[in-house]
């Protein structure tokens, strides 16, 4: 969406006459790309629907305050992706002693995952990027499975398209290490 | 395992799947639990407000038992001009009077006048009520 249709969209949003239909929308633009993106970081389906409630939820409310200093696009992504790692930290808490080891807990039983349906394969490299730093894994799910933009992913993560490239680079290299030796 | 080159070998999907038509029915999910702007809610009972009423009612029943005490405890006492005006407004009779009178009023009247006889005799001359006063 271009800058001069995102604000006339913005205020769609805003107007209490045209809300509905203008919120509409946005869950049918948005709620894909924001559900996997949610989905890689949590692994869970139930758990992946929650935060993707909470996160709409979050946007509907904090709209009003949304000034426009970034895309529509990155915003609703940043808030996407701090509810996610606040689930998972919290689940953690309760479930397991850290929040790797209770996304470890999830993959080894990703075969059994009625919401699963990878091979071999892509349970490896499912198993692969968890043992990525948290920043790692974000960067590396977002331009592999998600093919956004550096520009983008800048915009969302607040990191220079420099230091999200290098991420790329060392994320990619481990994954291949991991996947052939694992 | 074989080389797995991210960047030339085809690109893997993450393998995560969702339920059957659960995008589908997402949005109508999330509608119901965005609450709507088009009406507007006025609450029936705004608690700040009735704490506010509240509190205003027991500052002005305070206020008006004070007020009250302290106007039974104040006694006003009229003047002689408002007295006379009511006793006689009032259709009062020398007999409502007299009935009033305690041992103390009685002796404080008993007043002794040094009055001339000719001073005596100059009024009941310009009396014409005097017969009258003498049948009474």
């Amino acid at each position: 969406m271009i800058l001069e249709e995102e604000s006339v969209f913005i205020k769609q949003l805003l107007d209490s006459k045209t809300q509905n239909e203008a919120f509409q929308k946005l869950l049918s633009i948005y709620q894909k790309p924001l559900y996997y993106h949610i989905r890689n970081i949590v692994l869970n389906h139930d758990d992946a629907d929650d935060v993707l409630q909470n996160t709409f939820i979050k946007v509907f409310q904090y709209l009003k305050n949304f000034k426009g200093e970034s895309k529509l696009f990155s915003w609703m992504y940043r808030i996407a992706t701090n509810e996610a790692i606040t689930f998972i930290n919290q689940k953690a808490k309760k479930n397991a002693p850290t929040s790797e080891a209770l996304q470890t807990r999830i993959v080894e039983n990703l075969k059994a995952d009625a919401y699963f349906d990878g091979d071999e394969i892509q349970i490896k490299l499912q198993k692969a990027i968890l043992t990525l730093p948290e920043k790692q894994k974000l960067v590396f799910n977002m331009r592999y499975f998600q093919d956004l933009k550096y520009e983008e992913m800048s915009e969302i993560l607040g990191t220079s398209v420099g230091a999200l490239k290098a991420s790329y680079h060392h994320a990619v290299k481990k994954i291949e290490d991991f996947v052939k030796h694992g | 395992m074989e080389d797995f080159k991210i960047k030339e070998d085809r690109k893997l999907q993450s393998g995560f799947k969702v339920p059957e038509l659960y995008f589908e029915s997402f949005s109508e999910k999330m509608m119901t639990q965005i609450p709507s702007k088009n009406t507007n809610v006025i609450p029936l009972f705004n608690k700040r407000k009735k704490w506010y009423f509240t509190a205003a009612a027991v500052l002005i029943l305070a206020l008006s038992i004070t007020i009250v005490q302290k106007m039974s405890t104040q006694m006003i006492e009229p003047d002689g001009a408002t007295l006379e005006n009511y006793l006689v407004s009032a259709n009062t009779t020398e007999n409502d009077l007299v009935d009033l009178l305690d041992d103390e009023d009685i002796k404080n009247l008993d007043v002794t006048y040094d009055i001339e006889d000719q001073t005596i005799e100059d009024l009941l001359s310009q009396n014409t009520n005097l017969e009258q006063y003498i049948i009474d």
